[in-house]
Parts: structure tokens; C-alpha cells; sequence
């Protein structure tokens, strides 16, 4: 890692939301920059911002000012197609409700974003065949005619993971991955996420479990709406 | 392609709200097939009643003219364009029922028409025998010989010179007269046409006949207008009865072709028609002086009136028309209140798939895509409405007498009762040009009717529709 390529790059990020006469000043001027093959973490108490932070980075919501940078790219010039396009290609995201659309199976979920995707005629064969590699690298070869209704909790979150890297994403968001799993399943998740993560790809990781953020490379605490390094637990630091 | 695959993948898993959607668009296409296909079949009777009881087309002289020799000439004229003519002595007088009466009954005087035929050659210009011969009730005719209507077979009251008439159905009824009863008709006769001097007869000139006629038969057209007020009677009694010169005298033509031909009959006479003057004038009679005056730059509506059977009734075809556009509006109305019943679907549809919407936009779905799935799920469902509705449509129009029975069966009333009607069956015509543009129209309205709630799916915001609770 002698030289660090920049994935992703957001500076000034303001965002506030108007509640009646009250303005909530969520995001104050966030600055962030994401190096490929890095592992983020962000923890920060319950209504910090984090999941707007997640909406503005991820190319989901459109901050009040500032910029962000997908790959060198500035997203917020683009069009809503060429932002829906840019989603499609290089973001994966994980949800703590996995998100996982019911109508479809295991299987189906996971292919998704690539039939949504550029060239999926040429790639059919190609992709179909990921889609059951990644179903089986999460450990779930044999569920993948089943839908979300016929899987735990910690089953469809894999799932989510699956489908978050079938189009070899630049950078993957994950919402409190964990927050909705009990915590032997959790231990799971967060092994297969931080596998995943070391991979050829930028991870944001936003948590509030400390030593699940303490396992990435580098953690940070978002307050008052920025963000500010945070130290690791010498414990888990270990563990990582 | 993942717009088709979504779309099929939520039809699937929604499959009733897809029937609901789908059931509503069908059942308001059944009833607007239904109800036109009733209507046509009427509106097609009801112009049958009339030509039936008319002709393709009608010659009226508006001189004196011997209709035997207007015949010749028309037929010389025409050639191969008739298929055949009878003459048509044509008057209105009143009538009343007679001999041995129930006291009960009234016996007031019904206002008749009375038409003077020629019994065998009338079977060949319209539906005369058929109208004679049919009954929703009985197989044998209606008169004891078809081939010859008028004949008086009662040997007794041939002798006394006794002469037949058939009364139109509802007249019968109103007179209560059966066949072999006797009825009165009055004539009012010049007693001359003209003094030496030319100049028109006075009023208590005329001279007030009256005579009995035997009931020979019904008439029915299954057309109340005409059955109500129609005597038929040979054309020879007619003459002998009534004045032949204050009646309407016609030659009434069955056309080789009856739908376009008349056009060119119309042309072929009047590119001739003083010939056709000359030729049917009665022997040693002199041209009218009008006509002799006026020649060189009279039309020929001047000498004669030549009609098809539609032009009496062209303000009821016209009615018939209006009112069957009415009814297609009103139809319409009920195919959109049911193709709405897919924006209703569609739109429950897009509210309880909001964070669906979320994650296809997060993964990376266009406004468009998004707005796609939506419109071909409603388009899906108005495909399989439009096709089941149609093709149910067909089926209830087919079985119509069916389930005409089993109304009558479940509800105890008789929606279309065949004693008013001359049909013994609802009658119903299928148009499938209109079908085809029904379906097609119903089609389109429920992509109209899936685009407003596909739209308001496509432009959710991504963050919010992602967090929906
Ligand atoms: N769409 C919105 N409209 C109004 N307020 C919002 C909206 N989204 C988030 N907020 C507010 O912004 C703050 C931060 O929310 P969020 O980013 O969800 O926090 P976190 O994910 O850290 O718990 C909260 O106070 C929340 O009420
Ligand atoms: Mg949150």
C-alpha cells in the first residue's frame, strides 16, 4: 500500500432538515476520504447522523453544500441517471433491515443490482454464476430458492452482503449491519463483512457496537456533525 | 430486463389484487359487449320491422297514373335491378268490430291504415308472408292459404260477395276480433272528380261508404307501429272500395342490390323519367298541363316521389343512432370506472412497496424503471381484463336466451318478454371491428389508469422511500 488511491472523497457536507419552524442541523460540515482497501468505522450515538451521512455518501440524498467524489467523479454534478448508474456500479450497501425485496428469492435478491445493471444480456451467464459463488462464500449454497420470509434474521443479512457485492462495488456502506442480529449471529456477520471488506474495496462501516468498530483499520466518531478520529479500545485492537 | 422480471415477480406474489385489478376491467367489458351487442341486434330488428313491412324502393306518380303500366316501364327501365315490384294502394279511414258483440266490450272506432296489396306479388317485395306466417306462439300461419292471403275459403260467404281483410296484431287485439269475426270500414268517395269546367269537387260531393270484412289473418311484424294500425286488404278490393284517386298509389321494387342499388335506380329515372310520364299514363289520357308546361326544366320529384323505406322513417333511424351513442358513452363510463379499479390496485400496490421502491433505487433503478414496472404491471393486468372480458363478452352474448333463463329463473321477472317483441330470441349483433377498438380503448385507459401511481413510485425519494416504515 505504498501508494493510497482515493475511492472516495466528501468535504463540507452540510445537511439539515426542517421540522416545522426548527432546522436540525444533522450534518455540519463533514470531511471524509475513503483509500481503496480501507476499512472505516463510524460510531456515534443514536441520531448523530450517521444514516444521513450513509444517504449523502451513498449517492441517495443530495447534501445542503459540500462535494463527494465517487472515483475521482463529482456526484453531485451528475444526473439522476448517471447518480442511479454510478449507485449500480461501484456502491454496495447493507442495511440493518437487509432490505431484501420480497417478492423475490435468495438467488434473485442476490442478482439484482446486476440486472439492473449495464450489459446484463452479454454478462447473463457470467453474473448468475457469481450470484451462486457469492450465495456460497456466505455460507448459504443451499437456501437460495428461498425467500426472505423463510430466513433468519442473520440468513437474509447475508444475503444482503451477496447481493452489496455481485457488481464488485468501489465502495460498500453498511448501516449497523448488526443491529438487528443477536450477538452469536452478529459475530457471524461482522467475520464475513470484515473478510469481505479487506478485499480490493473501500468499507464504511457504521456501528454502535465499539468492539465490532474497533476491528477496522480505522475508526471515527461522528459528533455535532462531523467526524473526529477516534482512539481504539487496546482490547479488541488486538482481536483485529 | 429487470422491469418485466419485477413485473411479473409482484403480479405473482399479488396475484388477487392482479384478479381484482383484472376482474373489474373484464366485467365492464362484458357488459359494455353485452349491452351493445343488444342494442345493434334491436336497433337491426327494428330497421328489419321497417324495410319488412316496406320496400327497397318506392315509385309514387304524383299524376294520374295506371300503375300497371308504370310497372312495365319501370321494369323496362331497371331491367336485371328489380328482383320484383307490386303495386300499393295506400289510405287511412276507421274501422270497427261488428256482429255479435259482448256488451261488455266498448266499440269505439280505431284509426286504420289501410293497404291495398296484391297478395302473391307483395310475399316477393318484403317480408309479408314471413310477417303472416310467424307468431312466437304458433308454427301454422296466421291465414288459412299463404299463397293466396285474401281468399275468402268459406264457400257460404263467398257467395255473398263477402271480401277479406288481415288486421295488424295489436289492431286485432284492440278490436278483439278473431279470424272469421267481421269488422266495418268507412270510405269517403268523390262522387265526381271534376265538373265540366275543371274546377276542384266540392265537400258535399262526397259520398260516405261503409262495408263488412271478414277477418282473414293476423299480421305481425313484431313493430307495434305497424301492427297497431295496419289492414291489409287485396288490391282489387281496395280499388273497388276506396278512391283510387285519393289514395296513395305506389309500384314498390325489391332492389337486386337493396343496400347501394337504390342510388342507381334513382339516377336511371331520372335521367328519363318524362318518357317514363309518358309510358304509364292510362290509354287516351293527355299529359297533365303542369307537367307539359314546366317540362323542359322539371326534375323529376315533379312527376314522381321515389323513396327507399328509410326515408319515412329517417328521424327514428336517426333517434336509434343518438340514443345508441348515449348508450356508448354510458357503456364507456363503466369500462373507465372499471379500468380506475386498476389504479386503485396499483396504487395500494406502490404504497406497500415503498421501501421495495427504496432498495431498487439504492441498487441503482432509474425514475424510468421504477415508473416501467408499475405501468407494465397495470398493462399485464388490463391485458388479461381486456382478453377474459372480451372473450366473456362473446360467450354471454352467445348464450344471451341462456342466461336471459336463468334471470328469469332466479328473480321471477322477465326482463325481455317475447309477447311485446316479435323475437322469440333476444336478438344481438356482433360487431367485432367494435370489439376490437372496445378492447383496445379499455387498454389504453388502464395504462392511463397504471401510469398516474407508476409515476409517483418512480420519482419517491430514494433516502425516504428507504426508511419507510
Ligand atoms: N428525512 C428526514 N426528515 C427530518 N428529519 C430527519 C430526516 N432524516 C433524519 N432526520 C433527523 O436527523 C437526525 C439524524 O438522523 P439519522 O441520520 O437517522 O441518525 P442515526 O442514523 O445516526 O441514528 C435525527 O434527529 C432525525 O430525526
Ligand atoms: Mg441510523
Amino acid at each position: 500500500m505504498s501508494k493510497r488511491e482515493v475511492v472516495l472523497e466528501a468535504r463540507g457536507l452540510k445537511r439539515s432538515f426542517q421540522m416545522g419552524r426548527v432546522a436540525i442541523d444533522v450534518l455540519q460540515g463533514l470531511d471524509l476520504t475513503l483509500y481503496r482497501g480501507e476499512r472505516v468505522s463510524i460510531v456515534g450515538s443514536s441520531g448523530s447522523g450517521k444514516t444521513t451521512m450513509i444517504n449523502m455518501l451513498g449517492l441517495l440524498d443530495k447534501p445542503d453544500s459540500g462535494s463527494v467524489a465517487l472515483a475521482g467523479e463529482d456526484a453531485l454534478a451528475a444526473s439522476s441517471r448517471r447518480r442511479s448508474d454510478m449507485r449500480n456500479a461501484s456502491i454496495g450497501f447493507i442495511f440493518q433491515f437487509y432490505h431484501l425485496v420480497n417478492e423475490l428469492d435468495a438467488f434473485e435478491n442476490v442478482l439484482l443490482p446486476a440486472m439492473i445493471g449495464k450489459g446484463w444480456g452479454a454478462r447473463r451467464t457470467e453474473m448468475r454464476e457469481r450470484a451462486r459463488h457469492l450465495l456460497d462464500r456466505v455460507g448459504l449454497a443451499d437456501r437460495m430458492d428461498h425467500r426472505p420470509q423463510e430466513l433468519s434474521g442473520g440468513e437474509r443479512q447475508r444475503v444482503a452482503v451477496a447481493r452489496a457485492l455481485i457488481n464488485e462495488p468501489e465502495v460498500l456502506f453498511c448501516d449497523e449491519p448488526t443491529g438487528n442480529l443477536d450477538p452469536r449471529t452478529s459475530g457471524g456477520v461482522q467475520d464475513l463483512l470484515l473478510d469481505l471488506g479487506n478485499e480490493d474495496r473501500a468499507m464504511l462501516l457504521v456501528t454502535h457496537d465499539e468492539r465490532f468498530a474497533a476491528r477496522c483499520d480505522r475508526m471515527c466518531r461522528l459528533i455535532e456533525g462531523r467526524l473526529e478520529p477516534a482512539s481504539k479500545p487496546a482490547a479488541a485492537g488486538g482481536a483485529a | 430486463m429487470y422491469v418485466p422480471f419485477l413485473s411479473l415477480r409482484f403480479i405473482q406474489r399479488h396475484w388477487l389484487m392482479t384478479l381484482i385489478g383484472s376482474f373489474f376491467v373484464g366485467a365492464s367489458l362484458v357488459v359494455l359487449i353485452v349491452v351493445m351487442a343488444v342494442m345493434d341486434g334491436f336497433q337491426f330488428k327494428l330497421k328489419e320491422t321497417y324495410a319488412g313491412s316496406s320496400a327497397d324502393m318506392i315509385v309514387t306518380p304524383r299524376f294520374k297514373a295506371d300503375l300497371s303500366k308504370l310497372d312495365v316501364a319501370l321494369r323496362e327501365r331497371l331491367g336485371e335491378r328489380l328482383v320484383a315490384t307490386a303495386p300499393h294502394y295506400q289510405t287511412i279511414t276507421m274501422v270497427r268490430r261488428e256482429g255479435l258483440v259482448d256488451p261488455a266490450l266498448m266499440e269505439e272506432f280505431q284509426v286504420a291504415q289501410v293497404f291495398g296489396v296484391d297478395g302473391a306479388a307483395e310475399q316477393r317485395v318484403n317480408r309479408f308472408r314471413e310477417y303472416l306466417h310467424r307468431a312466437p306462439d304458433r308454427i301454422d300461419p296466421m291465414v288459412e292459404d299463404l299463397d293466396e292471403p285474401f281468399k275468402v275459403h268459406d264457400p257460404e260467404l263467398a257467395a255473398f260477395g263477402f271480401e277479406g281483410v288481415i288486421l295488424g296484431a295489436d289492431l286485432q287485439r284492440e278490436l278483439h276480433v278473431v279470424r272469421g269475426q267481421r269488422i266495418k270500414l268507412f270510405a269517403l268517395v268523390p262522387r265526381s272528380r271534376k265538373d265540366e269546367k275543371g274546377t276542384n269537387v266540392q265537400l258535399q260531393d262526397f259520398e260516405l261508404r261503409q262495408r263488412l270484412f271478414l277477418v282473414l289473418g293476423t299480421y305481425k311484424s313484431g313493430n307495434s307501429e305497424i301492427d297497431s294500425r295496419s289492414v291489409f286488404m287485396s288490391d282489387k278490393t281496395f280499388t273497388t272500395f276506396f278512391d283510387a284517386g285519393t289514395s296513395r298509389r305506389s309500384i314498390r321494387a325489391k332492389l337486386a342490390d337493396p343496400d347501394d342499388g337504390f342510388q342507381e335506380c334513382h339516377d336511371l329515372l331520372e335521367d328519363d323519367w318524362f318518357s317514363l310520364v309518358e309510358k304509364s299514363l292510362p290509354a287516351g289520357q293527355p299529359l297533365p298541363p303542369w307537367l307539359v308546361d314546366e317540362r323542359p326544366d322539371a326534375e323529376l320529384i315533379r312527376a314522381f316521389h321515389v323513396h327507399p323505406w328509410w326515408e319515412q322513417y329517417l328521424n327514428l333511424v336517426r333517434a336509434i343512432e343518438s340514443e345508441k351513442a348515449m348508450i356508448l358513452v354510458i357503456a364507456f363510463l363503466i369500462v373507465i370506472a372499471g379500468t380506475s379499479s386498476i389504479f386503485a390496485a396499483q396504487w395500494l400496490l406502490v404504497s406497500d412497496k415503498v421501501r421495495e421502491i427504496g432498495i431498487l433505487r439504492a441498487l441503482g433503478a432509474h425514475v424510468g424503471g421504477v415508473a416501467s414496472i408499475f405501468v407494465m404491471n397495470g398493462f399485464l393486468m388490463g391485458l388479461v381484463g381486456s382478453a377474459a372480458g372480451t372473450g366473456l363478452g362473446l360467450v354471454a352474448v352467445r348464450y344471451i336466451d341462456t342466461i336471459h333463463d336463468a334471470i328469469r329463473w332466479v328473480t321471477g321477472r322477465d326482463p325481455f318478454n317475447p309477447e311485446i317483441y316479435l323475437f322469440t330470441k333476444i336478438p344481438t349483433r356482433v360487431d367485432m371491428t367494435q370489439i376490437g377498438q372496445f378492447a383496445v380503448a379499455a387498454l389504453i385507459c388502464t395504462l392511463i389508469a397504471a401510469a398516474i401511481p407508476a409515476i409517483r413510485a418512480g420519482f419517491m425519494d430514494p433516502a425516504k422511500a428507504l426508511h419507510h416504515e
